[in-house]
């Protein structure tokens, strides 16, 4: 096991809906263990073919499925009781309805600036003074060394002041996406479904992939997806899938750069108004940034 | 408006190396011309009075090399200048550290930086320090905390209070720390950026309740968000608004404190960031120009901006350092003259205060840091600097102990008061050919990369595209690189590393829990004690002239007696928005 976590993690259920920082943290470990269980199995099933004959079924179970490790059989086991704990997420009562963001985008587009200034207008919000707002910041696991760069929160400087980081109104949480594609991480569906049982709205920030990327959108009420003026011609915002969801907002980041205003008219020929936003987040109080989150909390009281 | 670009000043330079080349070849042929300079030599060398040694020698109070032919001349006036002349390689006055007759010319250089724990602490440190200094120039050094605008009754930070420098929440800190030292003819020397204004103003206040007059108050504060940006991160507003406000306390200092420098334009910690010489003095330069157009885009006169822009470089072990403040003096002298148009000779004249590497000091065999300190002290002297710190050996392990400090104190007396040379005869190393090559070898690094980022559109957008930091980033790198391999020798670290013991015993300065609980309470007390309708409203006239864009200063002194240093930056930042670090 290589996240300290409780003996029985069933326990943290129960201080969950208070919101118990330690108890969301507990829960975290235990979902990101799952994951990490569940890829076990994955890759030594891939290994011993996928079609399962009853010997291969065999050596999966009662083979080690790493070095020293436990066998298939007991990691089955293992990633079953995890999976009933967090099955009882579901019966927990609910409490406030809570929405869950995602933002995605290419590498250096500005996502983290741009959510941390989203949070800061949450902050300030006086309709939002009884919510509270997580974040799950996904960064891509090097296939190379194995680690990864959780460098999204070095860019929060709002969201991990301690003013506001002392109200108990954030929560923050870095993840790392082992090998899950998509710009996700394994573990996230049940990531969300933690935070929202602790009555938290969250944002998920992913990582830039490229063009066919939508994976977060199965995730979220809300995906925002941020574009540069680099972007590149007319072709390759056609290879944009995200650009093509219903619903997406698209927001053009560094829109002073060169070039911005080429890509706003292309973009213009291919979402409507209302889902486009033109933002510098790097400034203070933009109004491209205000009226983006204005969008995104519409029809809160 | 005025805006130069780093092109031009490029360009400006070597017109003026071609026209040392052209006068050179013309001394060679033109007989007039080499009458003229002759008979000017000789004339100079008349004036040049002799003194009595301890040791029964005389010596002029300058050197000048002996010339067999006036193209000598010539090459030496165009490259170096006499000490006090453009384009001033030698020295910006004629008689820095010569004591004659028993009197220094000068104010000695010497300006220890210091700072620990509680203002009363400091103040104490500062008394000790100037019971053995002639000249009274204070440099004080702040805490993260306070380099950071927070004030220490923030439980979050508590720990920090004090340690690596002074903690200072309040205007009753100001009048405690300074206690003494409010004097006309004591310079204050403050290390503080991001809550410059803030600081500046209090001193002000304070002197002034002292009964100080500001037309005549002396000191520095550093102000530099440019470097801070490159190195330092300790920057609270965007960097656009941090020079904003540097050129409000600049402009506001012009006009009513003169003798009072409130930039001072900082290589230092672009160089302990990882930088290498050359990239130290191009980079600082850079900016440099920066807070010139940024004056000159105010109204300013070019000659009183010149005047008020003193720079903060490092002496390291490193060759260039025999060199480098002089061709940094050389190239800004030649901007200011040929481009900015500056006619007044005080507005060309670079004014640097030097300090010893304390990237170059080690743990392991600690007192080698002396070692070390004194020779990056004699490089720094090569080049007349005109303010000197220099480090004590402890720095590594601690905030220095007393000792420490008064060895590195003792170190810079003994260069100028004990050993001959410096205070017998002015530039007496000063013109040898290593000095020149090296002052070429510096001048060219400098320009090459001058217009490397003249191709990004400028300093300030360079800045933005990260070129600054990414190069500073490559150069450190590159230096970690070279103490692993051997290459960069380090004696006791990768050579002659056997048999060596670790340093046991030795002593650190503690910041007892005691002294930052105290220093806790003295916040919370203060601000406890003041009318809450009052402050508030002084916090919203502080906001209404940020949002109106007027002078950021001016309202700080009207009320920084009231508005605690956490309280001026949060205002602030609220309208301004915060530095967001580029990573």
């Amino acid at each position: 096991m290589i996240f300290p976590f409780p003996d029985q993690p069933e326990n943290l259920l129960q201080y969950l809906p208070e919101g118990d920082v330690s108890a969301i943290s507990g829960l975290m470990n235990l979902a990101e263990e799952k994951a990490r269980l569940d890829t076990l199995l994955d890759q030594k099933k891939a290994e011993l073919d996928i079609t399962l004959k009853p010997k291969q079924v065999h050596r999966l179970l009662n083979e080690p499925l790493e070095e020293n490790g436990p066998t298939g059989q007991k990691v089955l086991e293992q990633s079953k009781y995890y999976a009933a704990c967090l099955a009882k997420l579901d019966d927990l009562p609910a409490k406030t309805p809570t929405t869950v963001y995602g933002i995605t985008g290419r590498g250096g587009s500005g996502k983290s600036t741009l959510l941390d200034e989203l949070t800061l207008r949450f902050f300030h919000d006086k309709r939002m003074k009884n919510r509270k707002v997580s974040i799950l910041a996904v960064d891509p696991t090097s296939s190379r060394s194995g680690g990864a760069l959780l460098a999204d929160r070095i860019a929060y400087m709002y969201a991990t002041d301690k003013t506001w980081v002392n109200t108990g109104r954030i929560f923050i949480r870095s993840v790392a996406s082992r090998g899950y594609g998509g710009g996700i991480a394994r573990a996230l569906p049940d990531m969300v479904k933690i935070l929202k049982a602790a009555g938290y709205d969250v944002f998920i920030e992913s990582y830039g992939t490229g063009q066919p990327d939508t994976g977060i959108t199965g995730l979220t009420d809300k995906s925002i997806i941020v574009i540069t003026p680099d972007i590149g011609g007319a072709a390759q915002i056609a290879k944009e899938e995200m650009l093509g969801v219903p619903k997406v907002y698209i927001v053009l980041n560094k829109n002073e750069l060169r070039g911005a205003k080429h890509v706003t008219s292309l973009l213009q020929g291919k979402v409507s108004n209302d889902r486009l936003f033109l933002t510098t987040a790097i400034q203070h109080n933009n109004s491209g940034v205000d009226r983006l989150y204005q969008s995104l909390t519409e029809g809160h009281a | 408006m005025l805006k130069m670009s780093l092109a031009e000043i490029a360009d400006a330079n070597e017109n003026y190396n071609r026209s040392v080349e052209a006068s050179v070849e013309k001394a060679k042929k033109d007989r007039a011309c080499q009458n003229k300079l002759q008979q000017e030599w000789d004339e100079k060398l008349r004036s040049i009075s002799s003194h009595r040694l301890p040791t029964g020698i005389d010596v002029p109070l300058i050197a000048v090399p002996r010339m067999d032919h006036p193209a000598q001349i010539a090459r030496y006036r165009g490259e170096w200048g006499f000490p006090g002349e453009f384009p001033y390689g030698l020295s910006i006055y004629p008689r820095t550290f010569l004591i004659i007759d028993g009197k220094r010319e000068h104010e000695e250089p010497t300006r220890i930086f210091a700072g620990l724990g509680s203002p009363e602490m400091t103040n104490e440190r500062f008394h000790l320090i100037m019971r053995q200094q002639q000249s009274k120039r204070l440099s004080t050094a702040f805490d993260t905390n306070t380099l950071l605008g927070r004030s220490a009754d923030n439980p979050d930070y508590f720990l920090d209070i004090g340690e690596g420098g002074v903690s200072v929440s309040t205007y009753q800190d100001i009048l405690t720390l300074y206690d003494g030292f409010f004097s006309d003819d004591t310079s204050i020397s403050m290390t503080i950026n991001g809550p410059s204004l803030w600081m500046t103003a209090a001193r002000f206040q304070a002197a002034r309740e002292r009964g100080q007059d500001l037309q005549k108050i002396r000191g520095t504060s550093q102000t530099d968000p440019c470097k801070e940006d490159d190195a330092q991160n300790e920057l609270l507003f965007p960097l656009d608004k941090s020079i904003k406000l540097a050129m409000d306390m600049f402009e506001w200092c012009a006009r009513n404190a003169p003798a009072y420098y409130p930039i001072n334009i900082s290589g230092y910690h672009i160089e302990q960031k990882g930088a290498t010489p050359i990239q130290q003095a191009a980079f600082t330069l850079a900016n440099g120009f920066v807070y010139i157009d940024a004056a000159l885009q105010r109204g300013m006169n070019i000659n009183s901006i010149g005047k008020r822009l003193p720079f903060f470089f490092t002496s390291g072990l490193e060759i260039e350092y025999i060199a480098l403040l002089s061709a940094v003096r050389r190239i800004w002298a030649v901007a200011l003259r040929d481009v900015y148009g500056a006619d007044d000779l005080a507005a060309q004249k670079l004014k640097a205060h030097v300090q010893t590497s304390g990237r170059s000091l080690y743990e392991r065999e600690i007192q080698n840091n002396i070692t070390r300190t004194a020779l990056e002290l004699f490089h720094a002297l090569l080049n007349y600097p005109q303010a000197l710190h220099s480090n004590s050996y402890d720095e590594p392990i601690t905030t220095p102990t007393e000792g420490a400090v008064r060895i590195a104190s003792d170190a810079q007396a003994i260069l100028f008061e004990e050993m001959g040379g410096f205070k017998d005869m002015m530039a007496h190393l000063s013109d040898g050919s290593g000095r020149m090559q090296i002052y070429h070898s510096v001048m060219k690094g400098v320009l090459d990369y001058f217009r490397q980022i003249d191709e990004f559109g400028g300093t300030l957008q360079a800045k933005a595209d990260g070129f600054f930091r990414d190069e500073i980033a490559r150069s450190s790198t590159l230096y970690d690189k070279q103490v692993h391999s051997g290459e960069r020798r380090i004696i006791a670290i990768n050579r002659y590393r056997e048999g060596r013991e670790e340093n046991k015993d030795i002593p650190r300065v503690e910041i007892s829990r005691d002294i930052k609980q105290k220093r806790s309470e003295d916040v919370k007390r203060f601000k406890s004690q003041r009318n809450p309708r009052e402050v508030k409203e002084k916090i919203l006239q502080l906001q209404n002239t940020a949002r109106k864009d007027g002078n950021i200063f001016d309202i700080t002194l009207q009320i920084v007696k009231d508005v605690t240093i956490d309280e001026w930056t949060r205002a602030l930042q609220e309208v301004y928005g915060i530095y967001r670090r580029k990573i």
